[in-house]
This record gives C-alpha cells, sequence and structure tokens, in this order.
C-alpha cells in the first residue's frame, strides 16, 4: 500500500514529473509524495498544534555566530588533509620527494642556462669573425677604388700632358702676329695648286713637285698604317 | 576547398601534428626578431616560416610573436612566469638547428612527456570513478543499478 507501482506507457509519462521513472518506463512513486499539500488533512490529525522545536537560545545565538567560522576551520583542515594525501601518494608513486624533484629540475633548468649562454657565446664568436672578415674586404676593395682612381687620374693628365706637348710642338709652325708678314710672303711666293684628284676610295692624286709636302707626307704615313696591319693578318 | 596562400601544407592538420616541440609550463611569450633580408637570417626565416605553425599548434596558450627589420642580427627571446627571460642567438643557423636548440632548452623532456601522457589516460580510462574523473558513480553509466539516493534499492 504504501509503495504503489504505476505502470505506464513510455511516451506517456510526463517530462516533468516528480515521480522518478525507472529504465524500463514504469513510474514508481514512494510514500513521501503520497499526500499533497492541497489534499486534506487526515481525521487523526484535526486540531493537532505543532509543537515547537526546543531550543536553547544561549547555544542558538552560539552556533549562528560560530557555524560559519567552524565551517571555514573544518573545510581548511579537510581540504588539507586530502592534498597531502595526495601529494604522498604522487611522492610515493614517483619514487622521488617532492623538494628532491623540484631541486633537481632547478638545477637541470640552470645547467640548459648555462649551456645556452655557452652556444651564444660561440654564435657571437663566428658572427665577430664574419663581421672582421667583411670589414676587411670592404677596406681592400676601398683602397683598391682609390688606387684605380688615382691610376686613372694620372693617365688622364699624362694624356693631357702629351696633347699640351703635341700642341706646344705644332705652335712652333703656327702663324702669329709677328712672323705674320714673313708667312704671307712665303705663301704668296708658294705655287700650291689645289688641281688635284680624288678617286672613290678617297685617295688623294697630287701633282708632281707641288708645295703639298706636309700633306703628302701625312698620306704616305696613313698608307703604311694601313698595309702594316693588313700583313699582318695576313701572316697570322 | 582550394589551398591558399604561400605554402598552404603548412595549414593542413597532418602537417601541424608532426611538430614535436612542446614548451615548459613556465615559457609565456616567445619573440623571434629577424630581418627579410639577408644571408643570416634565412634560417631565422625558415623557422618563422616552416616550424613555428607546428610550435604554436601544439603550444596554444603561448604567445608567439614575430618582429621583421629592427635588429641587424637574428635571435629568440623567451619570457618565463617569474619575469625571467631566455635570450637564443640565432644568427647564420639553419631552422632545423634552432629547432633543436629550443627543444633542447625550453622543451619537455621525454620523460615528463610521458607522465603526463600517462596521467591523460588515467583520466580517460572509463574504469575510473570519481570526482576528476568522467563519472562519479556507476550509477551514471546507462544499464546499471540506478543511484540509491533517487530510487531505493531492493529489499532483497
Amino acid at each position: 500500500m504504501f509503495q504503489a507501482f504505476k505502470t505506464s506507457l513510455c511516451r506517456f509519462i510526463p517530462q516533468c514529473t516528480n515521480e522518478p521513472v525507472l529504465q524500463t518506463g514504469c513510474v514508481y512513486q514512494t510514500v513521501r509524495w503520497r499526500k499533497r499539500r492541497t489534499d486534506p488533512i487526515a481525521k487523526s490529525k484535526i486540531g493537532r498544534v505543532r509543537v515547537p522545536t526546543p531550543i536553547d537560545p544561549a547555544e542558538y545565538k552560539f552556533s549562528l555566530e560560530k557555524w560559519d567560522e567552524y565551517n571555514i576551520l573544518i573545510n581548511a583542515i579537510r581540504s588539507h588533509c586530502i592534498q597531502d594525501h595526495r601529494r604522498k601518494n604522487k611522492e610515493t608513486a614517483a619514487g622521488v620527494s617532492l623538494e628532491e624533484q623540484s631541486r633537481k629540475d632547478e638545477e637541470e633548468w640552470q645547467k640548459l642556462l648555462l649551456w645556452n649562454t655557452e652556444e651564444n657565446a660561440k654564435t657571437r664568436q663566428l658572427r665577430e669573425a664574419r663581421l672582421r672578415e667583411e670589414a676587411k674586404r670592404e677596406e681592400e676593395e676601398k683602397l683598391q677604388a682609390l688606387i684605380q682612381i688615382e691610376k686613372e687620374e694620372a693617365a688622364w693628365l699624362a694624356e693631357l700632358e702629351e696633347l699640351v706637348k703635341k700642341e706646344k710642338e705644332a705652335s712652333k709652325s703656327y702663324i702669329t702676329l709677328e712672323n705674320l708678314d714673313e708667312n704671307i710672303e712665303a705663301a704668296l711666293a708658294e705655287e700650291k695648286s689645289y688641281l688635284f684628284g680624288i678617286d672613290k676610295n678617297g685617295k688623294f692624286t697630287l701633282p708632281e713637285n707641288t708645295a703639298w709636302t706636309e700633306l703628302k707626307e701625312r698620306l704616305e704615313q696613313k698608307e703604311r698604317q694601313q698595309n702594316e696591319p693588313q700583313e699582318k693578318t695576313e701572316t697570322a | 576547398m582550394p589551398m591558399k596562400g604561400k605554402f598552404p601544407l603548412r595549414r593542413t592538420l597532418r602537417y601541424l601534428e608532426r611538430g614535436n616541440v612542446y614548451l615548459r609550463d613556465t615559457v609565456k611569450i616567445v619573440t623571434i626578431n629577424y630581418n627579410t633580408l639577408g644571408e643570416t637570417h634565412k634560417g631565422a626565416r625558415d623557422f618563422v616560416f616552416y616550424n613555428l605553425p607546428q610550435l604554436q599548434y601544439k603550444n596554444q596558450n603561448v604567445q608567439m610573436q614575430t618582429f621583421k627589420n629592427l635588429t641587424p642580427s637574428p635571435f629568440i627571446r623567451c619570457f618565463l612566469n617569474d619575469g625571467d627571460e631566455v635570450l637564443i642567438d640565432i644568427d647564420s643557423k639553419s631552422n632545423t638547428s634552432i629547432l633543436e636548440h629550443v627543444k633542447k632548452l625550453l622543451g619537455k623532456s621525454e620523460d615528463i612527456l610521458s607522465a603526463e601522457r600517462k596521467a591523460r589516460e588515467k583520466k580517460t580510462n572509463p574504469a575510473n570513478f570519481g570526482r576528476e574523473f568522467a563519472r562519479e558513480c556507476i550509477c551514471q553509466v546507462p544499464g546499471q543499478v540506478p543511484c540509491p539516493s533517487v530510487v531505493p534499492l531492493p529489499k532483497n
């Protein structure tokens, strides 16, 4: 009677039922939920007045005040004990106490840091050597460049000097104001015939016994220069 | 669907899972300084390109930052828990040697990793019940006797 089973099909079980539902779909009702609040009072209980539970006021006050404190303390002790227990289990499992393990770890870490600094020092040395080499090479290149510039300058100056020399030599035959009259006289006295031929190849045919002596010399020199490389190529 | 980017294989799970450097728990930030040009920075560039994704994948709670074209020589600087700093000079090193260096200095050793793996297995082991495990009581397993706090056990 106090334990009433009510079977129902699974799909008719309401989702928000207060009664626990077994895996098979049975709704199982217990004594606690037999009488609802809205149900009428039993005949034997009409007129019953509840006697309030006896409370010692001093004890009650003390409890209220000290309950939180007590809870805090107890929970702290409990968690401490649990942690201790766990730690001991871990230590026994690992075979080494926690302090020693942490000390070992610290030692290893310091060793690794030392190794790292050594590696860094090696890399630094390599880098510095490389930079020194590069600086040397740069210096040499700069020096070479300077030397080259000097050489070029010297060559240029030499060229200029030659030009100046040539001009100086040529200037000996320049016509200046001093020897203007003489040159005019000489030119008038000379008979330079401009009637000479020139063929397709640019070769002059100068007349015999002319005053074009300089031109003749130059042309002969040019011919000689042209003939020389041809001979060289033939022999090669 | 299509593979995006320069070397899209780096974005595949298969590639990322191949990373084998697990950094220590004390390492919080890893910064890498390198230049985009220069023969001495090539190793650092390769490290950032090929190995950093793998490293980040395996250490997702570590901040990894790169700085480009700030210093003449490349280096890695790591910031640890208590404000400590670790500097690794990676001038003219290949990316494999850099990775090895990082693994040796900042990586978890094999025994630590195996211990962690064991602990994880313990957690995933379905035979264990308790507060830190998947199920607190066997009554939570479907097909077993329901919790006596909800359904009283039969009298027999």
